[in-house]
């Protein structure tokens, strides 16, 4: 990881409030747009130096949150106190607006696309009259610490999405403020020039002794927060520490190998449950081990053989999240309680996974032996610019397949040739058995597609859309009714159908507009960034929906997405880069590569963390990363590294750390391999 | 082609109208304001067009004759001072449409049997308007001469001379300040309001829309840049724009539609500076109102559209509008910056007689933008 020296001057002037109030404190507040509640009843403080997280779907309310505090969006009823300063009055705003810096949600969208990265820097600063004298260093120290030195003369509009949000960071902090207030900063930006953002983030706080309020959709970005607040429609469902709140919570997961009916059985039990080859994912509530194991067991039936093995784990935040959501959700999630009998009866909405979900694998092949779709050096160009390059791929009947890479890899272009949209500009994309250059309309009748912007007609009902698209597919009246049928159900969409398409949830319209795309039966189905805000539950019931599709319809599925947990829910994955395919296997010889090649994953827990950070780089571990407030090294002997970790830190003068051994995710996979080969372009070019 | 489909999405097309108000306000308001608007507005009569009458004979049948003018609806008796410029005075300040001169011994010709001369010179600046008049003219004329012959054949006949002739008054009509009655002469200038009014507003509704629409609004909202900072910023350029449109207008009506300027120069520049200022104004006032893109193009330009051709003179001059229609055309600047354009422009009128127009063009754009200050929050409540 680079760019993470530490060596940052103060860039801010010496601090003016009291040492001890809280730099926000809000109080009660509430917002309404119309008869829309946006924010309900929600109080919270955000101390001096913390860097503070509201963590929550599209329509959590947090934005409404950061522009009452930012001073730019009146609130209904509570109090917002920023600096002291009661904000009650546009009048009252103003005073505060000099020592915050707010930069809105979109990527890019605030900066002036025409501008070059420099004058997009020098308008901020002249708005808020930084002299000359301290904007040049200022200036200079930011770019650097953002790597955008190189990109001074490049308009804004020519950035990719990370840089983008990099150059936002920079146009906010150019008036040295005390309080920055970042909406959804790394929403849509792929996961390397997350991290970066982050560590970047982190690096600002600590040498500018800033304050910082931050949302993000992206729950496993929580663990990068000094403090949190979970917030779900306008409420605040859990706040506090990110380690408190786990601990507090009263929720243990139990990792459970068995036979697949037993694991079938879980899900009758247990609100929470994953299923993935073999093994199931469960998330019990107990306030210890044992009695989270004992649960477990009482579920499974007592009669299994060979005797299942259960290993208990402490849960993540999305855990508590989601088991917070389902008991707000009422009725329709709630844990079943024992009956009479002190039998656990199933939940009545939590129907048991069919018998074709249950099968480990995915069936290998539908339709005899056909390609569901079979890229063939698939190349695209733009002018000159290479956007896809000789992309190669195959992706079976029944088969969810994930195609990932950073913003500008070329996975869009990529889906646009298989569907027909664009035409290649050499190679041969297959779909259905025929090559999409030549197909005309019955082929297009074959495949669904559903784009990354919302496709669906906001003013119409979840039914008439439905029975739109059926219409635009050609189906009878007959025909279209059954399938709009079909759709509801798949979609869990039952009691909505008369609701407007726009006021529903975020996960909601992605289900329907998934059904939209199902409803002339395609047997291929393309999905660029289908759960793009979409809350937990939301996602999650989006995936139950896709893998009924594959496992008992044979549908293939090719899909695109930023979220790296749902690349692990991927039966392969092809990780695209530069335009071209850099690997194509299953998520877990992805994962055995990666330990194979660099070894394990070691989570290392020292304080502070930056120079922790900068103790273990200079210890030889070149490659350690900053997640939340933890290290991450890769090595191949655990306890080789350890001395050497301690020794590194020792040399730093810092305490011994607490390192535990981890296992990897899709991100670390995805980071390293992108990170080695961004090296190895990096080093091609220097020769 | 399949006519499920085509039902499919004509289906949902009548659905998302019924459910959209703008929508439907644009395809059922707007076009019931459309005509009732342009039903009232074009209409070709001329009523109560001023009339400068210069009676050099003041005898009883020249007052007669000037009666026989005056006793329509159409015209009007608008009084002239002194004779001295032959009325044309009351022409050049708008007062008057008409001067009509009676000469002397218009009685003596008359009872002698030698045609009298009359002439009227009509105001050319508003072609339809002045062919129109000229017809009235014409026909009023006719009929005293009907009337003048009946009247001497009942008196005896043969014995005054006059009867003898088939028209004893001859009228002569003359049109000042385009004499041809070239409609691009009336025209071309006038675009300039029309366009004025259309452009600044359009350029400056958008770029703040825009900026509502993509968020950047918000790094103004979140920062110390005042209000008025802000409005001035987006002003500035748009009115420097608008300016320069206009001077460029301005010269090609000179040099490619040759239509002559009689005015003095820095005078109406600098009248298009306050019309732009106003406009630009208007413009600010709709960005106030609006949240997107689209809305504001709409509202800019049909607004401009209808106030330039309906409600500032174009077609008609504006005194002979309904009282309705001259109230509503008192609320944009159009109509005033329209009379400095036809008095500066094609009559050579100076600031001594159009210093009420300018200083109301001020005072529009002062209250304008006032209320646009007022308007404008960075601390929003949706």
């Amino acid at each position: 990881m680079p760019g993470t020296d530490t060596s940052v001057a103060a860039v801010r002037p010496a601090a003016v409030s009291t040492i001890n109030a809280p730099v926000v404190a809000l109080a009660g507040i509430g917002k309404r747009y119309g008869r829309m509640l946006a924010v309900d009843d929600v109080s919270l403080k955000v101390e001096r130096g913390q860097l503070y997280g509201l963590i929550g779907a599209d329509g959590a309310g947090k934005s409404s949150l950061m522009k009452m505090v930012a001073g730019v969006l009146a609130h209904d009823c509570g109090t917002v106190e920023v600096f002291g300063v009661r904000i009650d009055s546009e009048r009252a705003a103003e005073r505060v607006k000099a020592r915050l810096g707010f930069m809105p949600q979109g990527l890019g969208l605030n900066l002036y696309p025409e501008l070059s990265v420099e004058e997009n820097i020098d308008f901020f600063a002249r708005l808020r009259q930084v002299s000359a004298a301290e904007l040049a260093p200022r200036k200079q120290q930011l770019l650097e610490m953002t790597r955008l030195a190189a990109f001074r003369t490049r308009a804004a509009k020519n950035l990719s999405g990370g840089m983008k949000q990099k150059l936002g960071l920079v146009c906010t902090l150019i008036h040295a403020p005390e309080l920055i207030v970042l909406d959804e900063p790394t929403t849509g930006v792929d996961p390397v020039s997350r991290r970066d953002f982050w560590a970047i983030l982190a690096q600002l706080i600590d040498a500018q002794r800033l304050t910082a309020l931050v949302s993000t959709a992206y729950l496993d970005e929580a663990s990068r927060f000094d403090r949190l607040a979970l917030m779900h429609v306008g409420r605040v469902l859990a706040e506090g520490e990110p380690a408190e709140l786990v601990a507090a919570a009263g929720l243990r997961v139990a990792q459970v190998q068995a036979e697949p009916a037993a694991l079938a059985q879980l899900a009758a039990h247990f609100a929470q449950t994953e299923q993935t080859a073999g093994a199931g994912r469960v998330v019990v509530t107990a306030d210890d081990d044992e009695s989270a194991a004992a649960a477990v067991r009482a579920a499974l039936g007592s009669d299994q053989h060979p005797v299942p093995k259960i290993v208990i784990t402490p849960p993540d935040l999305e855990d508590l999240f989601v088991a917070r959501l389902q008991a707000l959700d009422g009725a329709a999630t709630t844990r079943p309680a024992p009956d009479a009998d002190g039998r656990f009866k199933p939940n009545r909405n939590q129907r048991p996974a069919p018998a074709s979900e249950r099968g480990s694998a995915p069936p290998s092949e539908y339709n005899g032996g056909t390609h569901a779709i079979d890229a063939q050096s698939l190349t695209r160009d733009f002018g000159g610019f290479r956007a896809v390059d000789r992309a190669s791929f195959i992706v079976r009947y029944g088969e969810i397949f994930g195609l990932l890479g950073a913003n500008g890899a070329g996975k869009t272009t990529a889906i646009k040739m298989l569907t027909g949209i664009l035409p290649p500009s050499a190679g041969i994309g297959r779909v259905a058995g025929a090559d999409m250059r030549q197909a005309g309309q019955a082929i297009k009748e074959r495949i669904g597609y559903m784009s990354q912007a919302f496709s669906l007609y906001t003013d119409l009902t979840v039914m008439e859309n439905l029975l739109l698209f059926a219409g635009v597919y050609g189906l009878t009246r007959e025909q279209a009714r059954s399938r709009a049928q079909w759709a509801v159900a798949l979609g869990d969409l039952h009691g909505h159908e008369r609701e407007p398409a726009g006021r529903l949830p975020m996960g909601l319209r992605q289900r329907l507009a998934l059904g939209c795309a199902l409803l002339h039966q395609p047997r291929v189905l393309f999905l660029d960034e289908p759960t793009s805000g979409v809350d937990p539950i939301g996602r999650r019931r989006f995936w139950g929906a896709l893998r009924r599709l594959a496992r008992e319809q044979g549908v293939a599925i090719l899909l695109t997405t930023h979220y790296m947990a749902e690349a692990d829910l991927c039966d392969r994955i092809a990780l695209m880069f530069a335009g071209r395919v850099v690997a194509d296997a299953t998520p877990a010889q992805l994962k055995a590569e990666l330990t194979a090649e660099r070894g394990q994953l070691l989570e290392v827990s020292a304080e502070p963390p930056l120079a922790a950070l900068a103790a273990l780089r200079a210890g030889g571990f070149a490659e350690a990363v900053l997640h939340g407030r933890r290290l991450h090294v890769l090595a191949h002997d655990a306890a080789e590294a350890g001395t050497r970790i301690d020794t590194a830190l020792a040399a730093a003068g810092l305490a011994a750390a607490r390192i535990t051994s981890q296992t990897l995710t899709m991100e670390d996979v995805f980071i390293h391999r992108v990170l080695a080969l961004e090296a190895a372009a990096l080093a091609r070019a220097a020769a | 082609m399949n006519l499920a489909r085509v039902l499919a999405l004509a289906g949902k097309e009548a659905r998302e109208v019924r459910r959209d108000r703008l929508y439907l306000l644009l395809a059922f308001a707007l076009p019931l304001i459309l005509l009732v608007v342009f039903a009232y507005g074009m209409t070709t009569d001329v009523e109560g067009i001023g009339l400068v009458v210069i009676d050099e004979d003041g005898t009883p049948t020249s007052r007669r004759y000037a009666e026989g003018f005056l006793s329509t609806r159409h015209f009007v008796h608008a009084r002239a001072d002194a004779a001295a410029a032959r009325g044309e005075t009351a022409l050049i300040d708008g007062r008057a449409r008409v001067v009509l001169w009676i000469g002397p011994h218009f009685e003596r010709n008359l009872n002698a049997g030698r045609p009298a001369e009359v002439l009227a010179q009509i105001d050319g600046a508003f072609t339809t308007s002045a062919r129109t008049i000229h017809g009235y003219l014409e026909a009023i004329n006719a009929q005293t001469n009907a009337e003048l012959r009946t009247e001497t054949m009942a008196a005896g006949g043969a014995r005054t001379p006059s009867a003898g002739l088939v028209a004893p008054v001859q009228l002569q009509t003359r049109f000042l300040y385009n004499p041809e009655l070239r409609s691009v002469v009336t025209v071309a200038p006038s675009l300039l309001m029309l366009v004025l009014l259309l452009v600044p507003p359009l350029l400056i509704a958008v770029s703040v829309v825009r900026e509502k629409e993509s968020g950047a609004i918000f790094n103004i909202a979140s920062s110390t840049v005042t209000r008025l900072e802000f409005l001035l910023g987006k002003l500035i350029p748009v009115v420097v724009i608008g300016v320069a449109n206009g001077l460029l207008l301005w010269v090609v009506v000179i040099v490619w539609f040759s239509v002559p300027f009689r005015g003095s120069v820095p005078q109406f520049a600098l009248a298009i500076v306050l019309y732009v200022l106003a406009t630009s104004g208007l413009g600010l006032l709709v960005s106030a109102a609006v949240r997107t893109q689209q809305a504001a193009i709409i509202i800019t330009t049909i607004t401009a559209v209808i106030v330039a051709t309906q409600f500032a003179g174009m077609f008609a001059p504006l005194e002979t509008a309904s009282p309705v229609n001259r109230a509503l055309a008192r609320l944009f600047p159009a109509a005033d910056f329209l009379a400095i354009v036809r008095g500066m422009y094609l009559r050579g009128a100076g600031i001594d007689i159009f210093w009420p127009e300018l200083l109301a063009l001020a005072a529009y754009a002062v209250l304008v933008l006032a209320l646009a200050h007022a308007l404008f929050h960075k601390r929003t409540t949706a």
